[in-house]
């Protein structure tokens, strides 16, 4: 009885809650690719390349964020605190998940990213492309 | 034998009697006209004039019974075992006057060498109660010392040089025993069983009177026990004579005890499992086999960092010294693990869930301020069955921050890990009763420096020692993580 205890222990920590670190294009990818696995939540590093503009119940901010030719439309509600002072044009990085029916992603934190934070981004996001892949690849499914 | 010297076990050289009349070597010994002796081996029913010396191996606290054949009145009787030889020990009951079995209870004590003088050689009742109340023996038979016909007296003059080895002798096979990292892992099986075991004494608790619910007067007392698969095991004494026996004879960090038919128990407080010390329980203090040996060695290189596990403010390890590296699926399955030991390590993940902003009561506790343990939510008494403020009718308390916090990285997350003590105050930046003093709007910022940030974790795993039931993780420092170390880190996992 006990294997099959840690056997049920296992399957539930698969399907606990993962923080990737990624580019606007990974976010659509591994919503994708790990669809069904369990809530994924983002960190995702990008530009800033619009104004705030509020929803139209007027409860919570809308802006874009841009990587390379990636956009995503993101939405940040003002629950404990309103949306920090970011400009246009500025690296951010924000946490959030992604909804993907309404293809817009759900931001619950966001910042200026820091110097050191600017310069190893990039290679945390391969980094953890990297370590994700090598997962899959373990279970025997192709990305 | 390195301990040897350390033990009082020079029996044959006491000069006074317990109760500290001294011994005249040229007493006439009245009822003992005879120096033959018998030994236990050649015991059978119709044996005249017996004549016994031996060791006492184990005694029991005596019971007072009202008498059957005349009402009213009351009798008493204790047991104790005797050993002559390292295969041969017998039990014997003692029955007689209240007044007369408490004397002979309080003269003789555990690893005491005495003669026996016409006991009643009586053949065992192999009754259930036998069974379970007494220790077990290899002899056919069993003792009655009567006040009328037997006599008992400390050996004084004879060489017992012979007698005083047998105290380092196991009554059983010494090879045979459970490790203690077995008890905790098979928790489940081995709940109400009796075990042998080998450790080392890690800690002697001193004991403590406690009124049961029945309104009965016992001592308890704990001790901390260790061996190289676990490090630190509760084993409770109820029995006063094993007590006093422990009290004199055991030493922290010190003394080797091999224990024959200890019960292991489930503690459903402390959510582990426990040794009891029973009626059938026999100690060999310091045992001089291969095995004890050994670990005394172990238990004399060794470093304990004193990590109980109801330390829950800090810890006194150098965080510096810590360098396994998990992610949170390691993680997971680390605490998912048996383990014996406390395991120390480090993870780079984002911090999921850290509600400081919500309600007072999830993110402080009130804290007996004597033992630390969490006092009664509604009653406001400790409960901690060992400390002494559990009797009292209310603790002195410390408000303590102790809340759960959640670790996501991207192979998952790990909920309800703790965070208390002085590793909160750090990442907050002030104690318990300045947070009480912030404003909400305070506490929300405090948050949002933590809340979904990537942070350099050291943690510790407590065992929770108990099969199906997960370890505990604490933090032990929390901070925000640098870039290039959360690179580094995610390469190689």
């Amino acid at each position: 009885s006990n294997d099959r205890v840690q056997g049920e222990d296992f399957k539930q920590n698969e399907k606990s809650m993962k923080v990737l670190t990624v580019g606007i294009e990974g976010v659509r990818k591994w919503s994708q690719i790990l669809a069904g696995d369990g809530m994924l939540m983002f960190e995702v590093f990008a530009r800033k390349n619009s104004i705030v503009s509020s929803n139209e119940g007027n409860n919570a901010k809308l802006f874009t964020l841009q990587d390379g030719n990636h956009t995503l439309r993101c939405i940040f509600y003002e629950t404990d605190r309103s949306l920090p002072q970011v400009q246009k044009g500025q690296m951010v990085r924000c946490l959030g998940s992604f909804q993907v029916t309404q293809n817009i992603f759900h931001c619950v934190a966001i910042r200026i990213v820091s110097p050191t934070e600017q310069r190893w981004m990039k290679v945390q996001i391969s980094a953890c492309d990297k370590a994700l892949r090598s997962e899959l690849a373990v279970i025997k499914i192709e990305p | 034998m390195s301990w040897a010297n350390n033990m009082p076990s020079e029996f044959g050289t006491q000069s006074a009697w317990p109760d500290g009349t001294a011994i005249s070597v040229k007493a006439p010994r009245s009822s003992m006209t005879t120096d033959t002796v018998t030994a236990l081996k050649d015991l059978w029913p119709q044996t005249p004039d017996v004549n016994l010396i031996g060791i006492i191996l184990a005694k029991q606290t005596p019971r007072v019974i009202a008498s059957k054949t005349n009402p009213g009145a009351e009798r008493a009787v204790f047991n104790f075992t005797l050993r002559d030889s390292p295969v041969d020990f017998i039990n014997i009951s003692c029955w007689g006057r209240k007044s007369f079995i408490k004397e002979l209870a309080r003269k003789y004590r555990i690893g005491d060498i005495v003669r026996i003088h016409n006991p009643q050689i009586m053949p065992k009742p192999n009754t259930e109660n036998e069974e379970r109340y007494h220790p077990w023996t290899p002899s056919h038979f069993q003792l009655s010392f009567s006040e009328l016909h037997s006599s008992i007296e400390l050996c004084g003059s004879w060489d017992t040089n012979r007698f005083s080895n047998l105290a380092h002798i196991p009554v059983c096979d010494s090879k045979e025993f459970h490790n203690l990292c077995e008890i905790l892992s098979n928790g489940q099986n081995l709940n109400q069983q009796n075990v042998n075991i080998l450790a080392m004494i890690k800690q002697m608790g001193s004991p403590k009177d406690i009124v049961t619910k029945a309104g009965k007067h016992v001592k308890r007392c704990e001790v901390k026990l260790f061996d190289e698969t676990c490090a630190s095991m509760a084993m409770i004494m109820w029995d006063e004579p094993i007590i006093e026996y422990a009290q004199h004879n055991w030493m922290d960090k010190e003394t080797v005890i091999f224990a024959v038919d200890v019960l292991a128990k489930f503690d459903d407080f402390r959510h582990t499992m426990t040794l009891t010390v029973t009626g059938k329980s026999i100690f060999t203090t310091n045992p001089d086999t291969k095995e004890a040996h050994t670990l005394y060695k172990y238990g004399k290189s060794i470093e304990f960092d004193d990590d109980q596990s109801n330390d829950y403010t800090s810890s006194v390890v150098n965080l510096s010294t810590i360098k396994d590296v998990y992610n949170i699926a390691q993680l997971q399955q680390k605490i998912s693990e048996t383990l014996c030991q406390v395991e120390y390590g480090l993870t780079y993940a984002f911090l999921t869930a850290f509600d400081v902003d919500g309600p007072v009561m999830n993110v402080t506790s009130l804290r007996c301020s004597k033992c630390k343990y969490r006092v009664h939510k509604d009653t406001g008494i400790c409960n901690n069955p060992s400390c002494p403020f559990s009797l009292a009718d209310t603790a002195e308390t410390t408000l303590i921050f102790d809340m759960r916090v959640n670790l996501s990285d991207h192979t998952g997350t790990i909920t309800g890990t703790y965070l208390g003590g002085k590793v909160a105050q750090e990442m907050l930046g002030c104690t318990e009763e300045e947070f009480l003093q912030l404003t909400e709007q305070r506490k929300t910022e405090l948050k949002w420096n933590y809340l979904l940030e990537r942070c350099k974790v050291y943690f510790k795993i407590v065992p929770s020692g108990f099969n199906g039931a997960n370890n505990v993780l604490r933090l032990l420092s929390c901070e925000q993580a640098d870039s290039k170390e959360v690179y580094n880190n995610l390469k190689l996992i």
